[in-house]
């Protein structure tokens, strides 16, 4: 939002020099600018880090020095937090106080979740503890969608992926049940259309996806990692033909495919320690990956591949060198190619660049 | 119904649920303990000089150390055992009887069945068979805060056991601590 104000403000004067925008069309949206003050920034993310905070002092209340109180006094505190918590929120979003009452709903789950654990210690449970990261994540879900809550549903997602996570190590194989929770709340996302939550999905998914790598197979899958990751990208490429009407998905998947091809890519060459030939071959793939996606960010205009793009080859040489330090390859050979070979791709993509620009030209002629 | 009506029940239905959640926890816990048949079970020392230290001790039983502990063959990590245990001469003392993958039909009088999970499997070998280390949910005792001190001088050289309450379907909770026989810290159920 932020940066989105100081861009236009930026290009409004530009375009007013330019003449195409009129004095009266420029003060229109400068108006129509201001008035948009839904979000109060700064204020409300310090309100939900204070409900973070507030959570964490009542988990610390875990082991804490309150078992002079009588067990029935402190399931009462529990519950009354509880309900002040959600009724304090629906009394700061009457007061039109929103980011405030998203923060004290986050409160409200967050007590909820202490009260498993504060219960299980009082009882000695002590049963299977992802049991009770399921009953927490459920508690956010419901609260979430309920009270239509965006932080909320962030923290079930967070819950999701500790619960897989647990259950996971403690089988240490692949734990498939982990997507119908991601699902859940990914569908959740959707509903409220909340782009940060869809990024969250991607993230978990995207993870979920590279840990197949390191359980699947005993430990030796992340040829299919690759393979998966080269999937998604295809059907970014796919998707964007056949709903054209959804252009803030594609990039996006696309993006999350690649993350998920390069991580595989890189266990194939530093965790699988291959032979020197499929080594030199994978690391060219990388190579070719990372400067494609930076390559496609520049030619697209998405910020997120250019990055990735960034990372992840400077992650892959850092890498290589690690590896060949004093090794098998003479480095300092090994980085003059390297830097040639980059060299060259510049000026190839300077080249297409500037036949890129007077294409776009063209077609911004077109009526 | 009007707007804010119905945000006022969306909130009584999110904290009432959680709620229900909550009470559902404790309903269970309680009526296990207070209907539950009370066997004792002596701990296995681990070390016995400051084990109420910590914030909560990890206590052993005969019948969880495991490996010794032979399972279905096809029991996976996280999967519910039935296992059947008798009195062993001595005192507070039990043997493993069986483990079953389902509550067994019949058991002898004596005998007592706890529901656990398979928490380490050792697969079956031409030699061995398929064991495990099995987990009751009664391994871990929080101490009271300000407590520790005082039950460790209690225990010292002492038999530490405790007192477990078990449910028709085997679930197990831990009642009460029990030193040379003197049950200790026990707290009302609420």
């Amino acid at each position: 939002m932020w940066n989105y104000r100081t861009r236009v403000e930026r290009d409004l004067v530009r375009w007013r020099e330019q003449g195409w925008v009129t004095p009266v069309g420029e003060s229109a949206i400068r108006q129509d600018l201001a008035k948009d003050k839904r979000t109060l920034g700064l204020a409300n993310s310090l309100s939900t880090l204070s409900a973070v905070l507030i959570g964490f002092a009542v988990m610390s209340f875990v082991g804490a020095n309150w078992d002079a109180i009588p067990r029935i006094v402190r399931l009462g505190m529990l519950l009354g937090a509880l309900w002040a918590s959600y009724g304090f929120a629906e009394v700061l979003a009457r007061r039109g106080m929103t980011g405030f009452a998203h923060s004290a709903i986050l409160l409200g789950v967050s007590v909820f979740g202490a009260s498993i654990m504060l219960i299980s210690q009082m009882y000695h449970i002590d049963g299977n503890p992802p049991d009770g990261v399921l009953a927490w994540f459920a508690g956010a879900l419901l609260a979430g969608v309920a009270l239509k809550s965006n932080p909320a549903l962030a923290l079930a997602m967070v819950l999701a992926v500790v619960w897989g996570c647990m259950n996971g190590f403690e089988r240490n194989e692949v734990y498939w049940p982990f997507l119908i929770p991601w699902a859940l709340v990914s569908a959740a996302y959707y509903w409220r259309r909340w782009r940060p939550g869809l990024h969250l999905s991607g993230v978990a998914l995207t993870a979920f996806v590279v840990s197949l790598g390191y359980f699947v197979n005993h430990g030796h899958a992340h040829g299919l990692v690759v393979a998966l990751g080269l999937g998604v990208v295809a059907a970014s490429f796919v998707g964007r033909h056949l709903r054209p009407d959804l252009p803030g998905l594609w990039p996006g998947v696309a993006n999350y495919g690649l993350v998920i091809t390069f991580a595989g890519l890189f266990a194939l060459q530093f965790i699988e320690s291959p032979e020197l030939d499929v080594f030199i071959l994978l690391a060219v793939l990388a190579l070719a990956i990372t400067l494609g996606a930076i390559y496609w960010g520049l030619q697209h205009h998405n910020r997120g591949a250019l990055w990735l793009g960034y990372i992840g080859f400077s992650f892959e040489i850092l890498a290589i060198y690690a590896k060949t330090i004093g090794s098998i390859l003479n480095t300092s050979l090994f980085f003059l190619v390297a830097g040639l070979i980059v060299s060259g791709l510049a000026a190839l993509a300077h080249r297409l660049h500037k036949r890129g620009d007077t294409s776009e030209t063209k077609i911004g002629t077109t009526p | 119904m009007s707007a804010p009506t119905r945000s006022w029940i969306a909130i009584a239905a999110v904290a009432g649920i959680q709620t229900l959640a909550l009470a559902y926890m404790l309903v269970n816990r309680i009526s296990l303990l207070a209907s539950g048949r009370e066997i004792v079970a002596e701990v296995v020392p681990v070390d016995p000089r400051d084990i109420f230290r910590g914030e909560y001790v990890i206590l052993n039983y005969t019948f969880t150390r495991g490996s010794e502990i032979v399972v279905p063959e096809d029991t996976n990590i996280g999967d519910a055992l039935y296992v059947t245990l008798k009195p062993a001469g001595e005192p507070n003392k039990w043997d493993v009887v069986s483990a079953d993958a389902a509550y067994p039909k019949e058991t002898a009088p004596g005998n007592v069945v706890l529901r656990g999970y398979a928490n380490y499997v050792t697969a079956k070998t031409d030699t061995s068979p398929a064991r495990a280390t099995i987990r009751y949910g009664i391994e871990s005792y929080f101490v009271p805060e300000g407590k520790g001190k005082e039950l460790e001088d209690l225990v010292r050289d002492k038999k530490i056991a405790t007192v477990i309450a078990v449910g028709r379907n085997g679930e197990a909770a831990i009642k009460a601590l029990e030193i040379d026989g003197k049950r200790i810290v026990e707290e009302p159920l609420l």
